[in-house]
């Protein structure tokens, strides 16, 4: 197990407010994007995250933090199920929070290119507006009054599809 | 230029709408972000959040499985905007591969802009299940195009329903073809056109067909 020690190589991510974050090279690689502005040598000491804010990036960092922590699957056949069943109520409890957070946190996570936080942010939303009505979708998701369909519009959609809607 | 941004600003200061300060971020991820979300949810949701917004309207048009249904048309020009309304999602959708591809047309349809649509899909979606569906119209007899498939190297599964002429050439070969579901009253069959064909998996179901023919 790779224990995280003083001496392991550090990487500063800035977010866009100015906050500065180090962590350990192992929890920023958990980010591909990153992983592979190290590999490419294109990575400097700090590394500026110019669209993320720190209330963003704090909450990536955790989740990439406890992720980094866990046994990966292709590490060990027999990776012992408690430390899987630990790290889903960690995700469920991680995405415990307002839509807003979670639609900031995928946009970051599609930006560095975080696969599992990703799949993780689609589900909440999928699962938060599962079952709902157009109407309720717009408003959880928060989807801007200036870009609705006209109600001319819409009628034509609902017929075109009208399998969907029955 | 100033005098919008400053507009802006005094928006986020009143807070009179929240809907200014909350931005419509969703619609600011890619589509494939947003296809990831949609494929989490049942066919029938996943088609419904086209009528969220423009940007959720052609959304739908990439998703892997596709769904038509045409309504029930009394005139050709009706047929002919769903028609028109199945490539205009094809055309929004690309070339993006299609995994399933489910069509039921209804009784006034224009058959030959549906044969056309299946040389679409088959020479330019890499599409791996085809379901088509006419509907039972004792007039009409739709005459399969199997030599459009000869060379379809992605097509696994096969559903057709209605009613088919299968006449088939000899030399079709389906490279990919692990099931096919006839459901339908067909009307005749070649009988060499299953010999060479590589069916392996459901090819019970095949003969179940051929005892019904």
């Amino acid at each position: 197990m790779s224990t995280s020690s003083s001496s392991s190589k550090k990487i500063v991510l800035k977010s866009a407010d100015n906050e500065t974050f180090e962590i350990d090279e192992i929890v920023a690689l958990e980010s591909q994007a990153i992983k592979n502005m190290i590999e490419d040598e294109c990575a400097d000491n700090v590394i500026p995250l110019g669209n993320i804010d720190s209330k963003t990036l704090s909450k990536i960092i955790e989740y990439c933090k406890k992720h980094a922590e866990s046994p990966k699957k292709d590490d060990n056949a027999d990776i012992d199920e408690k430390a899987v069943e630990d790290l889903k109520s960690f995700d469920a409890e991680f995405a415990k929070v307002d839509m807003p957070l979670i639609q900031d946190i995928l946009m970051a996570a599609n930006f560095l290119n975080i696969d599992n936080l990703i799949g993780l942010m689609c589900r909440t939303i999928a699962d938060r507006i599962k079952g709902k009505t157009p109407e309720e979708i717009r408003k959880i998701l928060n989807i801007n009054k200036n870009d609705l369909l006209s109600p001319e519009q819409e009628a034509k959609a609902r017929e075109e599809n009208s399998w969907a809607f029955d | 230029m100033l005098l919008r941004s400053g507009k802006k600003l005094s928006h986020k200061n009143s807070c009179a709408d929240i809907d200014e300060i909350n931005e419509d971020v969703i619609t600011r991820l890619p589509v494939d972000v947003l296809k990831k979300i949609l494929c989490l949810l049942p066919e029938s949701e996943a088609n419904r959040t086209r009528i969220l917004s423009y940007k959720w309207m052609e959304i739908c048009a990439f998703l892997p499985n596709l769904r038509f249904v045409m309504p029930s048309c009394v005139s050709i020009q009706q047929a002919n905007k769903f028609h028109s309304f199945v490539d205009a999602t094809l055309a929004i959708r690309g070339t993006e591969p299609i995994k399933r591809f489910s069509i039921s047309y209804s009784k006034i349809c224009n058959y030959r802009r549906a044969d056309a649509l299946l040389c679409t899909l088959v020479s330019q979606y890499k599409v791996q299940e085809i379901e088509l569906m006419f509907p039972d119209d004792h007039r009409k007899r739709i005459r399969f195009c199997w030599p459009l498939f000869k060379t379809c190297e992605t097509l696994v599964a096969l559903t057709l329903k209605g009613k088919f002429v299968l006449d088939v050439p000899g030399d079709v070969l389906f490279p990919c073809l692990k099931k096919i579901d006839l459901g339908m009253e067909a009307q005749q069959v070649s009988s060499s056109v299953w010999k060479d064909t590589q069916l392996g998996e459901d090819r019970h179901l095949m003969n179940k067909f051929r005892e019904t023919v």
